[in-house]
Formats: structure tokens, C-alpha cells, sequence
């Protein structure tokens, strides 16, 4: 606390003879005290106006009408220290005036420069300490509320103590939820079975999940801590932060490492099997210079060069899925990328009978493209499309394209038979594929598509239920690499 | 006859060679690393250079740019040869007069060089 060189205070209720008795105590303290007094209880609001440190108030504690004074002032002034100076009275009302809300209190019989400094220096400095707590309290609550956490704290039993703003705007909708049981809210859903864990364990809880919030699924990082309180029990403290960005861009970053390794592999992979290749080409070519005119001969020896240039093939075929696609991109019209992709399997959605719908932007939506590599990113994608539709009843293939937020979102959706979990997690490396025939490369190829335009894809599916996949190109400023 | 100066670490690929392009009166001057080749193309007077790539070091391509720089030999037509992916290639091109991709067939390598040769 800063030395003390001049305060102002506000003295009420003192007579003449108090007065006198006090001016002399003020002339003898070691600062300046400026006093202003007043007489009744309707000159304090004028007062109050000037600078106020603190309020001298001579009482009888008997008397109902000064504690009644005493209260109003401690409600509409309460950041200013009160010091009571009692006429009479015993260590008992000295307490009821406590109360009653004094900072602290003098017997007019002991009013002393020494003991008026005293009580002065003890009641400035509990002030300014309860200024600081209220501004931690302040700050605290300030970041309790616009925090980008949901939180909550109930007690032991999940009785909700308090919340923010933004766990009730997303979970409750309930400003008056203090003191329901937080179980009940969230009886039924995943949130539900966590406190369910929380309650059977001792530790803390750490879990992602996703939620349906309003309908969206979203991705949390969800912690309940116990905070224990002083008469041994605890409370509970509850955040949910949602993620659902931040854990999209580590797939995204996941999966173009992934692309890219196995681009690498894909290159080492294909120089080493070209050398032998080349020396199979070039012992064929001599053998069947050597051996021309024999029948068998001429047919073995062709079935081998047939084999090593569909190996040849196929080490293309993987160089070109894997590789950092070079994009030739132009602005342009969505629409008709999305007509000519249609074009490609048109054939194939009247044979298998399944019924189109399709969302196409206004004519003129332009956009920073690669026309045809979006146009085969989009045939390999309905192409497996129709294949899922292959054993459904009433197969429908929806494409849609729409500009959202400053980002072209292309989906194609089917009702097909959708994927399992572990299917979704590899479908996107290269070699995986979940049908017989395939070489497991025409996501891979999506995948390189989509990146090189510095999109996103994302993938929705359940077994029995269908399969959307939804395309993302942010608005291109500068010119695609 | 032609005569011609092989930098090729794969030792099947060079025999074959050898032994096919001997047929079509092409003469095959085989080595595997790139200073042992700068020797042989100071003692042997060869029409045309052919050589690998030559992964990890691009062994191959440091050769074809000595070649390219030495007032002797700069007018020598190089022949590269790789199994390497055409892009990465693509860029290399300055210092071959040609590029043959892997796999590739006897009889091309034997137009090229009789057509660089004449």
C-alpha cells in the first residue's frame, strides 16, 4: 500500500461537540484529511459527488434508524469504506455494527490520532484489496464468458453452478438452467454416456467426440475436471472446445503427406522396374529375330511382351495418380464442367436406371479451374457412385455445385450402399480398393485433383445410407501454381 | 562401322545392347561409371554418346553437361537414356540431342543412333 499523504472523507451525523473532538484528532494525523460534513442522510448523494475515500459516521448503535442508513449506503455505495464511530456501546454492538456492514469501527471515548490512523490505513487498504479481487473476478468472468470453450461448472451431483454464453447457446438455450442436473439435459446422447464415464472413474476426462449440434455433426475435445471445495467435496468443471477445423486441416495435411510419399515410392518404384523391363524388351526383340517363322515360339514370346508393357502401363498409371498434379487453370464456368463430366457417365446412369438430380450454379458462375482434370476428378467419383448404386432399389445420383462463403462446394451424393468406417479411413491411399477388378488409384487421383487446386474433400457415408462427397475450392486471388 | 560410347551401370542392359546393336554394325564402347567414360571418350573416337541417368547421383546427366561444356567433344550428339519419369526428365533436355524412355525397343535406339551418327 502507497504511503497515505491525503485523503477525503465524508463525515456524517457528527454534532458540535463530536465535531470539535474529531478536528482535533484530524489536525494531529500525519496526513491530510479533508472533511465534509454533512447532517442528514439526503446531503450524502451531493456529497459523494466530490472525490470520497471513506465515510466517518457517528452513531448510537441502539438507535434502528442510523443501521437502517447503514444498509442503504452499503448497497448503492458499497466500494467506499465506512468507519463507524460509536457515542456508546460495547464490543457487542461494536459486532452487530460489523454487521451491518462497517469496514470497521471506533468508540468515540477512544478516538485518538493514533487509533483514527490506524483504522484509516486498515480500511483504505481492505478497499483497494477488494478492488483488485472484484477485477480479477472481472477479467475471470470476462474470459468465462467469451472464451471459445463451452463451460460449465455444476456441483458433485451435476447440479449446473454456472455457464457461458457460448455453452448455452450451443447446448442449452436455457438461461435459466442453474441448479437443473446437467444428466438430465443430456440424457441421451453421447455427452450423456461421457458423464456416465466420468461419474465411474476417478480421473479427469479427455475425449474427442463428435456431436450433433443443431443439426451439423461437429468435432469436440471434451474435459471434466473435479475441482475440489473447501468442506471436502468437489465441483465439477466442464469445457467443449470445438475443433472440427483445426482437426480437418491435420487430415488434410495427413493426407497430402500421404500423397506425396507415396508419389515418391511411386517414382523410386518405377525406375528400378524399368531397367528390367528394358532388358526383357530388348531379350525379346533379339529372340524373336532369331526365332521368327515358329508358331509357338512367336506366341510365348508375345504373351511376354504384352505382360511387360502392362506392367509398364501400369507403373504409368501409378506415376500419374500419385503425382503433384500441374494445373492449367483458367477461370471457368462451373457449369459446364459439370455438363461435360455428366456427359461421361450418362450412358451408364440410363443402363443401370438411376435417377439423376442435379444442382447446377447459374449460368454464369466463373471460377479458377482446371476444367478437365475437375471434370475426371468428378467422373471418377460418380464412377464409383454408380458402382455403390449397383444392388439399390432406387438408385438417385445427385451433383450439385453451389458458391458458399467465398468457396465453390461441389457434392456427390449417392444412396447407395455406402462405407464402412475402415473403408472411409483408406480410400484416399493409393492401391486401396474395395472392389475386385480396380487398381485402387481413382480416389488417389481425386485426392492429388482436389490438393492441386488447394481444395478440400471431405467424406460422408454410412453403411445402407449412401455416400456424399463434398469438393471445397477457396476463391483463387493469385493465380493457381 | 559406328562406333559408339555406352555409360550404363546396368550390366544386362549393356550386354544386350552390345550384343544387338553388333548387328547392326554399331559398336558398343561400355562403361559403368562416369570418369572411367570421360577416359574412354579421350582414347576412342565414338559417333555418339549414350547414357543412363544413373540414379541416386544422376551420374549420367553430370557426364552428358561435361560433354557439353568441353570445346572437344561438345558437337558429340548424347543420347539419354532413363527410366526415370518423363517431367523430371523434361528439364535435362539442353543437354541431350535425344531422350529414349525405358522400356524401350532395340530398333529405336539403333534409328536414333544411325540418324545422329550420319
Amino acid at each position: 500500500m502507497e504511503h497515505i499523504t491525503e485523503i477525503h472523507a465524508i463525515i456524517s451525523n457528527a454534532s458540535k461537540r463530536d465535531q470539535s473532538q474529531l478536528e482535533k484528532v484530524i489536525n494531529n494525523l500525519p496526513f491530510k484529511l479533508n472533511a465534509a460534513y454533512i447532517d442528514h442522510e439526503s446531503d450524502l448523494n451531493t456529497a459523494i459527488q466530490h472525490l470520497t475515500d471513506l465515510i466517518f459516521l457517528f452513531e448510537d448503535l441502539d438507535d434502528p434508524d442510523g443501521l437502517n442508513w447503514l444498509e442503504r449506503l452499503r448497497a448503492q455505495f458499497h466500494y467506499i469504506p465506512v468507519i463507524l464511530i460509536a457515542r456508546k456501546g460495547d464490543q457487542r454492538t461494536a459486532i452487530t455494527a460489523m454487521k451491518a456492514g462497517v469496514d470497521d469501527y471506533i468508540f468515540k471515548r477512544e478516538l485518538k490520532p493514533e487509533v483514527v490512523e490506524r483504522s484509516i490505513q486498515y480500511c483504505l487498504e481492505k478497499t483497494a484489496h477488494h478492488k483488485e479481487i472484484e477485477e480479477q473476478n472481472s477479467i475471470l468472468q470476462t474470459f468465462f464468458q467469451h472464451t471459445s470453450d463451452a463451460v460449465f461448472i455444476t456441483d458433485r451431483n451435476w447440479n449446473l453452478k454456472s455457464f457461458n454464453s457460448k455453452f448455452d447457446q450451443t447446448f442449452l438455450n436455457d438461461s435459466k438452467a442453474i441448479g437443473k442436473d446437467i444428466r438430465k439435459i443430456f440424457k441421451h446422447d453421447k455427452l450423456g454416456k461421457l458423464i456416465h464415464d466420468f461419474d465411474e472413474k476417478e480421473e479427469d476426462l479427455d475425449e474427442e467426440l463428435s456431436l450433433n449440434v443443431s443439426g451439423i455433426d461437429r468435432q469436440y475435445r471434451v474435459r471434466f475436471t473435479r475441482i475440489p471445495i473447501e468442506d471436502g467435496s468437489f465441483s465439477i468443471i466442464g469445457s467443449l472446445l470445438d475443433i472440427t477445423l483445426s482437426k480437418r486441416a491435420e487430415t488434410e495435411r495427413r493426407e497430402i503427406e500421404k500423397v506425396q510419399l507415396t508419389h515418391r515410392m511411386a517414382r523410386i518404384l518405377a525406375h528400378e522396374v524399368r531397367n528390367p523391363l528394358t532388358n526383357i524388351h530388348l531379350s525379346i526383340d533379339h529372340l524373336q529375330e532369331e526365332m521368327a517363322g515358329n508358331d509357338d515360339h512367336d506366341l510365348y514370346l508375345d504373351i511376354i511382351q504384352r505382360n511387360v508393357k502392362r506392367i509398364d502401363k501400369l507403373i504409368d498409371t501409378l506415376l500419374q495418380s500419385s503425382k503433384p498434379f500441374e494445373l492449367d487453370a483458367k477461370p471457368t464456368i462451373v457449369r459446364e464442367v459439370l455438363d461435360h463430366a455428366f456427359a461421361n457417365i450418362k450412358d451408364r446412369v440410363e443402363l443401370l436406371n438411376v435417377e439423376f438430380i442435379q444442382h447446377f450454379p447459374e449460368k454464369d458462375t466463373q471460377w479458377m479451374l482446371d476444367p478437365e482434370k475437375l471434370e475426371l476428378a468428378l467422373v471418377n467419383l460418380m464412377t464409383n457412385a454408380l458402382e455403390a448404386l449397383a444392388e439399390v432399389e432406387t438408385p438417385k445420383l445427385m451433383l450439385m455445385g453451389l458458391v458458399k462463403d467465398d468457396e465453390l462446394v461441389i457434392q456427390v451424393k449417392d444412396n447407395g450402399k455406402g462405407m464402412e468406417e475402415e473403408v472411409k479411413d483408406q480410400l484416399f491411399d493409393a492401391f486401396f480398393t474395395a472392389r475386385k477388378g480396380g487398381m485402387g488409384l481413382g480416389m488417389t487421383t481425386v485426392k492429388a485433383i482436389v490438393n492441386a487446386h488447394k481444395g478440400s474433400i471431405s467424406l460422408f457415408s454410412k453403411p445402407g445410407e449412401g455416400t456424399t462427397f463434398e469438393l471445397r475450392f477457396p476463391k483463387q486471388k493469385d493465380s493457381l501454381k | 562401322m559406328k562406333r559408339i560410347l555406352l555409360l550404363e551401370d546396368d550390366v544386362h542392359l549393356a550386354k544386350l545392347l552390345t550384343h544387338h546393336l553388333k548387328k547392326h554394325d554399331i559398336e558398343v564402347r561400355h562403361q559403368t561409371n562416369r570418369k572411367d567414360a570421360l577416359k574412354e571418350l579421350e582414347k576412342s573416337d565414338v559417333d555418339v554418346l549414350v547414357s543412363d541417368v544413373m540414379l541416386p547421383h544422376l551420374g549420367g546427366l553430370d557426364f552428358a553437361d561435361a560433354v557439353k561444356k568441353d570445346p572437344l567433344f561438345q558437337d558429340k550428339p548424347v543420347v539419354i537414356i532413363t527410366g526415370m519419369d518423363r517431367g523430371v526428365i523434361e528439364a535435362t533436355k539442353n543437354e541431350a540431342d535425344e531422350i529414349l524412355y525405358k522400356p524401350f525397343q532395340a530398333k529405336e535406339l539403333v534409328e536414333v543412333i544411325e540418324r545422329l551418327a550420319a
